[in-house]
């Protein structure tokens, strides 16, 4: 059976500072919960059950884009990628209206272009990402925005299995490709006991120490970030007890909200789901590696 | 436009806004209902403090780009470091001013009788670039000058009709319009906040919002026009005189949509010219801001040309008209559902 919420998720519309529709979804499939849900000025969504200090779970809602700068005489409209090394490649981009357009790199200086396909459509305020995609097949999802939205999915699923008596704290925060902007606001109201950082992670370069299909990730260290060693430990004896397989991973040349957080004095461990083609127009993801990502989390929720 | 031109007149190297902030003081306190000034040196004045609605925090910097003393070398050259994003290539030949006695100087290059051919291509590097103060020898020079002294451009504001020459429009601009726009009577609480140290990383911005925690924060900038000459057909925008400039986002945020709605469904309505910011260039005190809380954001700027230089331009009537759409947005803030 089709993993439907990850589908309306990668679907929908939700470049960085806009990305209240895809917060509209989560928000929708958090009701009936037994959290209580609520969305601040940044559209960051939160939810929490119980009382603090709480265990932490937290992901991104927004996609990488482009942003529309300048419509030239020709009436092709020049646009600047966000984030600024975002390799989405050409083809089809949608606006918040679901407009179509094609987008393509200028040969001489490939800066982005695209076209439109009604004449004068695209002003200044206009954001675009890749036209959704999303297939699923015996092993694995293939999905346009996979690595944004992955997270979220799990923790819907982990906030739709949880019971009354079991305390957490869910952040689906905004901005992450504008330098996790939405974060530190969201933050603070929190108690927190453990903070949990839950994205889907990169393993094209193979140097990675993890690999896809081999189970959920647990990073040793991000760029400025290491993971406390007790704290690994303790991860990896909940997977073991559940008999799941997990590995161990490092993502030392990638910014991570890891990263901001314990410059502000929070350590955060980052659970990961490896992914293939990362930020490109089709990521690739093994179902059994999200599936034990979801019973970890679930373990996770449990506590030790 | 007196007062413009005393702010941008004075010194205000990050860190030193000690003089700009003794302006703002003496023309808008009278205005506010309190004042306060914090460790940093951000400089607070509270209006309608009991009244309801949302708290509104305006922000504008009182720092300029600039130098610092390095060191002072044995023959009497300054040496200097960059406070701010500078342009390495503005700086040869330029008059400066240099600590609390307002010493002159000047930035000294090789003249072109003494380069070779290679070195006419290049640009002097920050590193081999020295201030001048007519000293022959460090203790000469040690007389007036001080490590950690700040530097500033020598430039001084002249307005040519409706067009202003000065230097740091960025951020004095916002500052004046701040001073004028405390005169006006707004129907919710309302903080302004001339905060420090923006430009070497929206620090003094952190503090203030952390303070005020506002609900709305609304930065006032001068941000860089880019209708600079060129044959190419690419992005120019914002012009100079062509209105006030509303930011959809820039490298540290998003600029609240219902905000950007609001500032250009009023101008339109006001019959006020603006025009939007190319997207993703530069950071203001709001990026910082939402950083600390919650809290919607928007941007709005006068354009100025050759922005972070010795020496920019920019436009009465943006001003003018940046300070009546700041006001007529105030008053319809009461429709928009934050």
């Amino acid at each position: 059976m089709k993993n439907k919420i990850l589908q309306e998720l990668c679907a929908a519309f939700g470049p960085t500072g806009r990305e209240s529709r895809v917060a509209g979804i989560v928000k929708t499939h958090l009701e009936g919960t037994n959290l209580e849900v609520t969305t601040d000025a940044l559209s960051n969504v939160i939810a929490r059950g119980g009382d603090g200090p709480y265990r932490v779970f937290c992901t991104h809602l927004d996609q990488p884009g482009w942003v529309v700068e300048h419509r030239d005489k020709k009436g092709f409209l020049h646009l600047r990628p966000l984030p600024s090394d975002a390799e989405l490649g050409a083809g089809w981009a949608v606006d918040e209206e679901a407009e179509l357009y094609r987008v393509f790199r200028e040969p001489e200086d490939k800066s982005w272009r695209a076209g439109s396909l009604i004449e004068g459509k695209g002003e200044m305020d206009t954001f675009l990402v890749p036209k959704g995609e999303f297939e699923e097949s015996r092993n694995a999802f293939f999905a346009t925005a996979l690595a944004d939205r992955a997270g979220a999915a799990l923790l819907i699923d982990m906030a739709q299995n949880m019971g009354v008596d079991q305390s957490a704290a869910l952040i689906f925060y905004t901005g992450r490709h504008l330098g996790f902007a939405g974060l530190p606001a969201a933050l603070e109201t929190f108690d927190i006991e453990r903070f949990y950082l839950v994205e889907a992670l990169p393993c094209d370069k193979g140097n990675e120490g993890y690999s896809s299909g081999d189970g959920p990730v647990v990073l040793l260290r991000t760029q400025r970030s290491v993971a406390p060693e007790y704290w690994i430990e303790e991860v990896f004896h909940l997977a073991e007890e559940s008999q799941l397989k997990l590995q161990k991973g490092v993502l030392a040349d990638t910014s991570s909200a890891a990263d901001s957080l314990s410059r502000r004095g929070i350590p955060s461990l980052v659970l990961g789901v490896p992914l293939h083609y990362h930020s490109s127009r089709i990521e690739r993801m093994a179902i059994a590696d999200y599936e034990a990502a979801a019973r970890l989390l679930e373990s996770l929720l449990r506590g030790t | 436009m007196e007062l413009l031109k005393r702010l941008c007149d004075a010194p205000g190297v990050c860190g030193h806004e000690e003089a700009v902030r003794e302006i703002l003081i003496n023309a808008a306190g009278s205005y506010a209902d309190s004042v306060h000034v914090d460790s940093l040196g951000n400089l607070f004045m509270t209006k309608g403090e009991k009244k309801s609605g949302p708290r509104v925090m305006f922000a504008a910097h009182t720092d300029e780009v600039g130098l610092m003393v390095e060191r002072i070398d044995d023959d009497g050259f300054i040496r200097f470091m960059v406070l701010g994003g500078i342009d390495p290539r503005v700086l040869p030949a330029k008059r400066v001013r240099i600590g609390k006695e307002c010493i002159p100087g000047v930035i000294g290059i090789k003249p072109i009788h003494l380069l070779d051919k290679e070195e006419r291509k290049e640009v002097t590097s920050l590193s081999d670039l020295r201030v001048d103060t007519g000293a022959s020898s460090r203790s000469e020079a040690e007389r007036f000058v001080d490590v950690g002294d700040p530097i500033w451009f020598d430039t001084s504001f002249e307005q040519w009709g409706d067009v202003l020459k000065a230097k740091a429009f960025d951020d004095r601009a916002g500052c004046y319009m701040m001073a004028e726009l405390i005169k006006h009577e707004f129907g919710f609480p309302v903080t302004f906040v001339w905060t420090v140290q923006e430009e070497v990383g929206l620090r003094g911005a952190r503090a203030a919002a952390a303070r005020v925690r506002p609900d709305i924060i609304l930065a006032l900038e001068g941000t860089g026009a880019g209708d600079v000459p060129t044959d190419k057909d690419v992005a120019r925008r914002p012009f100079l005189g062509k209105g006030p400039v509303v930011t959809i986002l820039d490298r540290t945020m998003v600029a609240d949509k219902r905000l950007v709605e609001l500032l250009c469904q009023t101008a339109d309505h006001e019959g006020i010219p603006w025009q939007f910011k190319r997207p993703l260039i530069g950071g203001t005190d709001a990026g910082a801001a939402i950083r600390v809380k919650p809290l919607h954001a928007a941007v709005l700027a006068i354009p100025c040309r050759y922005i972070h230089s010795p020496v920019a331009l920019a436009d009465v009537k943006d001003i003018i008209n940046t300070i009546e759409l700041v006001k007529a947005a105030c008053g319809r803030f009461g429709e928009v559902k934050l």
